[in-house]
């Protein structure tokens, strides 16, 4: 024990004193990343018995109805509260965001790891992750300014004269118009710039830079030797790069599931370009409102116990599906993952 | 007539090789099968930047034989393999001069179409690397990327591909399973079905052996004499009781040049250059 030598006085420390502070470090160590584990699951835990809380009044005043209307009239004595319009405006934005990003993302990844030089790859990968460090109101007030006019001058113009008399499959009709026919729904009431395609198209731009870079990562990881083995059996660069994203599938989901639930969690760009109105339309040039959106809006407004209850609900209802997503996502991973 | 001769040589060296080691006898090729060749190397010089790898080789491959590239560690046997293939396209700053012919035509040619050598080329590399796909979609690969369509013409042709591999008794019965299921040595003649599904010409080995142990290392080298007696085989190694027990011939190579070429009893047992007899007695590598 008193040789230097020893292995056990070294590890536990030569001098008592010394072999104190070791023993009180190691358990403040351990003592601290346990406590950070409970406190993630205590915060969520928290939030949701918080949310279901404030929520109790309005779901037992309105219960499932809730869920299956679009009225949202806050008026005292009226009192009319559905999450329908906006769980829809989350819905048709992250599709839209989620049908744009993830082609896009995965061929800017697939530029950077298979087509770029060098020198070109490091300055698009450090642009990409500038991208997204920017604050999303900066996002929304170039939406709002930018974005906005132009595609309700240029885009959507185009778009309407496109479309408008495309009437392939009858789908309905608007209430007080003749039949609505698809795709020219799509383009019903003219171009306004803000709108679902607003929406969608800032929470595109806002997405595409974590969902490149989650997928660059991981076009990084396909081996080297596959590439060979591909090459040396006759392969195309094109046929190798399908291998590639075949073989990264995976983590490219992953990617995309990231960035949806950025898209459905996104609150202020997508506020200042949707037109924040509470109604449900097939069109992509109408105006809306996401969960998200909501609080923004009207949270300072919600002066009367039952409409500051419905807002709770509405931020309940936003918690569980986002936590539905991810948890089918999951499931979804799992089944596509290799075996 | 004559390719009936060189099996025959095969299947006696095949048995001497396997019992006597490097005492194997190898017969002399006759000058009869060199004149059909597969492979034809003129002033051959590859460059890495500024470095030059190879010097001037000037190497002639027979067909339906096995060649085996012998040397130490850099003398670039494997960049001379990596050019019959034109894998060394894919190495940046890589330049080749000089030219290779297969079968008369020159592949360094311009217009040369690269997909379709690769194709009639095949390669099996070091570390076995099968497709994370199944067993039976590893060796449609090549087919189904060469536009061979038809799951029954598929399924025959993976069928002969894994007989001919020496595989299809082992993994008929789980060809859905995955590729990476395999063991080293199933997975390298995995490999070697996957190179020879699309029939080609010339057979690329670059070490195939070296990672793996013995028994797997004899099942490959069994295979090599049997696939030689229909395709010209080039297998690069680091093993010189690999060359003696599967090549006729052997190239040595020694700092990027050519030391000698001849048949494989010959550079064993009465080399020419001093530097060859110094390598295979095992007084330098």
């Amino acid at each position: 024990m008193s040789e230097p030598t020893n292995r056990s006085s070294i590890a536990s420390g030569s001098h008592p004193r010394h072999r104190f502070f070791r023993g009180v470090l190691d358990r403040l160590t351990i003592g601290l990343s346990m406590g950070g584990v409970v406190m993630m699951f205590g915060i969520l835990l928290l939030i949701f018995a918080v949310l279901l809380n404030g929520a109790w009044m309005a779901i037992g005043h309105i219960g499932w109805k809730f869920f299956t209307t679009s009225t949202w009239n806050p008026v005292p004595g009226m009192d009319k509260y559905g999450v329908l319009a906006f769980a829809y405006g989350t819905a048709v934005t992250t599709f839209i965001a989620l049908l744009l990003a993830v082609p896009l993302s995965i061929g800017c990844a697939v530029f950077i790891t298979r087509l770029a030089p060098p020198w070109l790859a490091a300055p698009v990968s450090f642009l990409l992750e500038l991208l997204a460090a920017i604050p999303s109101v900066v996002y929304g007030l170039w939406g709002a300014f930018v974005m906005s006019p132009w595609l309700q001058t240029h885009f959507e113009m185009w778009m309407w004269k496109a479309l408008r008399n495309i009437k392939w499959i009858p789908v309905g009709h608007y209430p007080g118009h003749r039949t609505e026919y698809f795709p020219a729904n799509l383009v019903h009431g003219g171009p306004s710039g803000s709108d679902f395609l607003a929406g969608g198209l800032i929470l595109t731009i806002m997405i595409l830079p974590i969902i490149t870079a989650i997928t660059r990562d991981v076009l990084q990881q396909f081996p080297e030797e596959l590439e060979q083995g591909a090459y040396g059996l006759g392969a195309t660069w094109w046929q190798t790069t399908r291998l590639a994203l075949t073989y990264c599938r995976v983590g490219i989901f992953g990617a995309a599931v990231l960035g949806m639930a950025r898209a459905i969690g996104e609150t202020m760009a997508v506020v200042m370009v949707i037109g924040n109105t509470d109604r449900i339309s097939s069109s992509l040039f109408a105006g809306g409102q996401t969960m998200a959106g909501v609080f923004v809006n009207e949270f300072l407004e919600a002066d009367h116990p039952i409409y500051l209850s419905a807002m709770m609900y509405v931020a309940l209802t936003l918690l569980v599906s986002a936590l539905l997503t991810n948890l089918a996502a999951r499931v979804l991973l799992n089944r596509i993952a290799p075996s | 007539m004559i390719l009936a001769d060189t099996s025959t040589d095969i299947s006696q060296k095949a048995h001497g090789a396997g019992t006597h080691g490097l005492t194997g006898t190898v017969p002399v090729t006759t000058s009869a099968t060199a004149a059909r060749q597969a492979v034809e190397v003129q002033n051959l010089e590859v460059f890495y930047g500024q470095h030059r790898a190879v010097h001037n080789v000037n190497l002639k491959i027979n067909h339906r034989e096995v060649t085996a590239f012998i040397g130490p560690s850099g003398c670039g046997k494997s960049t001379i393999l990596r050019c019959f293939n034109r894998m060394n396209d894919l190495v940046k700053h890589c330049r080749v001069q000089g030219s290779v012919k297969i079968h008369g035509a020159d592949i360094y040619a311009r217009g040369t179409d690269v997909m379709e050598l690769r194709k009639r080329t095949g390669m099996v590399f070091q570390k076995p690397n099968p497709f994370p796909k199944s067993i039976h979609e590893n060796v449609a690969y090549p087919l189904r990327i060469h536009g061979v369509r038809g799951k029954a013409v598929i399924a025959e042709k993976v069928e002969k591909s894994l007989r001919l591999a020496g595989l299809w008794d082992e993994v008929k019965d789980r060809l859905h399973a995955s590729a990476l299921s395999l063991s080293g040595g199933q997975q390298q003649r995995l490999c070697i079905a996957r190179a020879i599904a699309v029939d080609p010409d010339v057979l690329l080995m670059d070490e195939p052996c070296s990672a793996l142990d013995p028994i797997a290392t004899k099942t490959i080298e069994s295979l090599i004499n049997e696939l030689s007696k229909t395709i010209t085989i080039v297998v690069v190694t680091h093993n010189m009781h690999q060359a003696v027990r599967v090549a006729h011939q052997t190239a040595f190579f020694y700092m990027g040049n050519l030391v000698e070429t001849g048949p494989t009893d010959k550079i064993f047992h009465n080399p020419v250059q001093h530097q060859t007899l110094a390598y295979v007695t095992g007084q330098f590598g």
